[in-house]
């Protein structure tokens, strides 16, 4: 979807960069990226570089930059192109679906997400440039992106030693790591789906969207949340903030 | 920054972090931190960092040495011109954004869990 969106506005002077933030790189996007067929910069991020340098905290989100390489828009989620056709919502869930992934889906239907404003603002500011309202000033970008306190910034440092750690086998050691960065940067998802995304789920291919303990051994699970019980906690309709013109 | 060297060059420190030595101190876009110019051409990164307030993180028993970013401004952002930002694409190849320049460019983050 987003590669139709990039193609239909490429004309005018849009590109569009993707980026995969994963501590497994091209083994964890690989499948994603190639059934995808980007004709775009496709690019990896295995320590999450796009964190620490533009505060992104959940994903998917974006960053608009104009001709001059200023942002005009600083990370904010960023729902995929609405569709032409509204999608048939399944009406029942496959049988057998274990209850975690149920309960996931659930909450991530709650969700709310508005493609169109998000869209309709892009293409906006695609035609009129600095004049479009969206169009933020660099005061307004800077004041908009993350806060950042020295907790924060300090979470940062463990994120990225542990992403090292996990790379270099020391899974036990990134763990320990992973859990301050969490504590310390309590608003990113991406630094907890991440983390969860290593655990030994059950194998297949929910095994990195299981994001929570095992059924038969919840015990050994070594963070203090998981997707669907942090989702529950916080609501799943504050799961994002929602679009600021 | 991740390192597993005490001691590294000042171009590596200034790619890595995004801030550029310069006369009146460590500086990225209109934001400069007051310090004394390095006088070698490599720096000891944890007292650089220190010295400039970026968070250091050591883990001894893996030497590795971390230097997260800065909080200054107390935003994640300290200027609105982009960074500049270096990461391959699934063969490896590394892609510089700047390249993009004279384009609008929508930088988008996604991941596969």
């Amino acid at each position: 979807m987003w590669q139709a969106l990039r193609d239909e506005l490429h004309p005018q002077g849009l590109e569009l960069v993707t980026v995969g933030l994963d501590t497994l790189g091209a083994e964890g996007c690989r499948r994603f990226m190639e059934a995808a067929e980007p004709t775009h910069p496709a690019l990896i991020d295995q320590y999450h570089l796009l964190a620490r340098t533009l505060g992104v905290i959940n994903i998917p989100s974006a960053v608009w930059i104009d001709e001059q390489g200023m942002i005009v828009r600083p990370a904010e989620p960023a729902p995929a192109p609405p569709r032409d056709k509204p999608q048939s919502a399944p009406t029942e869930l496959p049988p057998g679906m274990p209850d975690r992934i149920v309960g996931m889906m659930t909450e991530a239907a709650k969700i709310p997400s508005d493609p169109q404003t998000y869209h309709d603002a892009l293409r906006d500011w695609v035609d009129k440039g600095a004049q479009s309202g969206f169009a933020m000033s660099p005061e307004q970008v800077i004041a908009r992106s993350r806060p950042r306190d020295e907790h924060v910034a300090l979470g940062h440092a463990h994120f990225e030693l542990a992403s090292a750690l996990e790379l270099e086998g020391h899974h036990d050691a990134a763990i320990r790591h992973f859990r301050r960065a969490h504590e310390l940067v309590p608003d990113s998802w991406t630094f907890r789906r991440q983390a969860w995304s290593l655990e030994p789920g059950p194998e297949g291919p929910l095994q990195r969207f299981w994001q929570g303990p095992a059924d038969d051994d919840p015990a050994s699970w070594p963070y203090e949340g998981d997707w669907l019980g942090d989702v529950r906690k916080v609501g799943a309709e504050n799961y994002n903030e929602p679009f600021k013109p | 920054m991740l390192t597993k060297s005490s001691r590294v060059t000042t171009k590596a420190f200034e790619e890595a972090t995004g801030w550029e030595f310069k006369p009146q101190g460590a500086c990225k876009g209109d934001v400069c931190i007051p310090l004394d110019m390095p006088t070698e051409d490599t720096i000891d990164v944890v007292t650089t960092a220190s010295a400039m307030g970026l968070p250091v993180v050591e883990d001894e028993d893996h030497g590795f040495i971390a230097i997260g970013p800065e909080s200054v401004g107390n935003r994640a952002l300290t200027s609105a011109l982009a960074p500049e930002i270096e990461l391959p694409d699934l063969d490896g190849n590394p892609f510089r954004l700047s390249s993009l320049r004279g384009q609008k460019v929508i930088v988008y983050a996604w991941a596969p869990y």
